[in-house]
């Protein structure tokens, strides 16, 4: 992961064709970073189709924005926090609050687990499956988390205790009920 | 009253994704209960993530890429007519003032002086030339608010 990516944006906006991000580079930063911001959309979301629209619409905007001199660290927050922009443009308009199921594709996994994981999903709020997954899927710690969301770090951290007990009080109510 | 957080709380995440706890993180996991729910919970997390970040095509780069220049150039497209539509915008205005400016006189008479003062002139013909005047002032008017209504709209513009 400490691979430096030829950011456009190491870029003053006035010589841009000198300096904007071409075909290639964008080519590789999106190989690196396009599964998981993809998996991220698609369990907020629990839609594929909704989940590659906002895809290819995220790396639209970073690329029409291209932001100055991002390290790899720094590309995937940016990313993230265009993502979860996007998401949150959907959720204030009443669309994708309720979490859908994700039908299957073929994946011979743990029935019960998976199970657990769509209740809790479903039961959870949008922005507790936001944080959660930031918080445990990518790694980010609550400053990185505060850069992605646009929330204050100190806000990060009480969120995401409740998320967190939430969680764990879905998992282990529905483990009662079995 | 409960505690938020742990300094620990990282370091279960990362055993749990490397799937390796030692005994002393095991005992620890026991005695907190921060530690504990974080565990559940990004299990839970991890669990649907590991499967949506292998299943499927992510959508090709380069369709990405081309929509980002489609969309780069018709931002660049707006920027540049932006003093276009500046003109357009204090042309009718100025239309609108000239007309404000011409019914005032009207309803005060004075213009209806001024016109029969060039009658005594004798010059019929200036009358019809400012008469027409006004005429293409209000048809101009007209077109351009209908024009701006249009851009306004996103259709595109003639």
């Amino acid at each position: 992961m400490d691979e430096i990516f030829p950011i456009a944006g190491l870029i003053p906006l006035a010589d841009e064709k000198a300096t904007a991000m071409n075909e290639q580079e964008f080519r590789s930063l999106y190989d690196a970073t396009a599964r998981p911001i993809r998996a991220y959309l698609v369990g907020m979301t629990g839609r594929r189709d909704v989940a590659d629209d906002l895809l290819q619409e995220t790396y639209c905007r970073f690329l029409v924005r291209q932001p100055q001199s991002m390290n790899v660290d720094e590309t995937r927050q940016y990313l993230f926090r265009i993502a979860s922009n996007l998401l949150r443009d959907r959720w204030r308009r009443g669309e994708d609050e309720s979490w859908q199921e994700i039908p299957e594709h073929g994946f011979s996994v743990d029935v019960d687990a998976q199970i657990d994981m769509r209740a809790a999903m479903g039961a959870l709020k949008p922005r507790e499956r936001e944080l959660l997954w930031l918080a445990y899927v990518e790694g980010m710690d609550h400053a990185e988390i505060a850069a992605a969301t646009g929330l204050r770090a100190i806000s990060v951290r009480m969120l995401l205790f409740r998320a967190r007990r939430r969680a764990a009080g879905l998992l282990l109510s529905k483990r009662e009920t079995v | 009253m409960r505690r938020m957080w742990c300094e620990r709380e990282a370091e279960v995440v990362r055993s749990l994704r490397m799937d390796s706890f030692t005994a002393e993180l095991r005992d620890h996991i026991a005695n907190c209960v921060v530690c504990a729910e974080a565990r559940k919970a990004a299990g839970l997390m991890l669990q649907g993530a590991s499967r949506l970040r292998v299943e499927g095509e992510v959508p090709a780069a380069g369709l990405v890429w081309s929509r980002a220049q489609a969309r780069r150039r018709e931002i660049g497209l707006k920027r540049a007519t932006r003093p276009l539509m500046v003109m357009r915008g204090l042309s009718a205005v100025y239309v609108v003032l000239c007309a404000v400016w011409f019914l005032h006189h009207l309803w005060r008479g004075g213009f209806m002086e001024l016109l029969a003062g060039w009658n005594v002139l004798g010059n019929e013909t200036t009358c019809f030339a400012v008469a027409l005047a006004l005429l293409a002032i209000v048809i101009a008017a007209g077109y351009l608010l209908h024009d701006s209504r249009r851009s306004g709209e996103g259709l595109p513009s003639t």
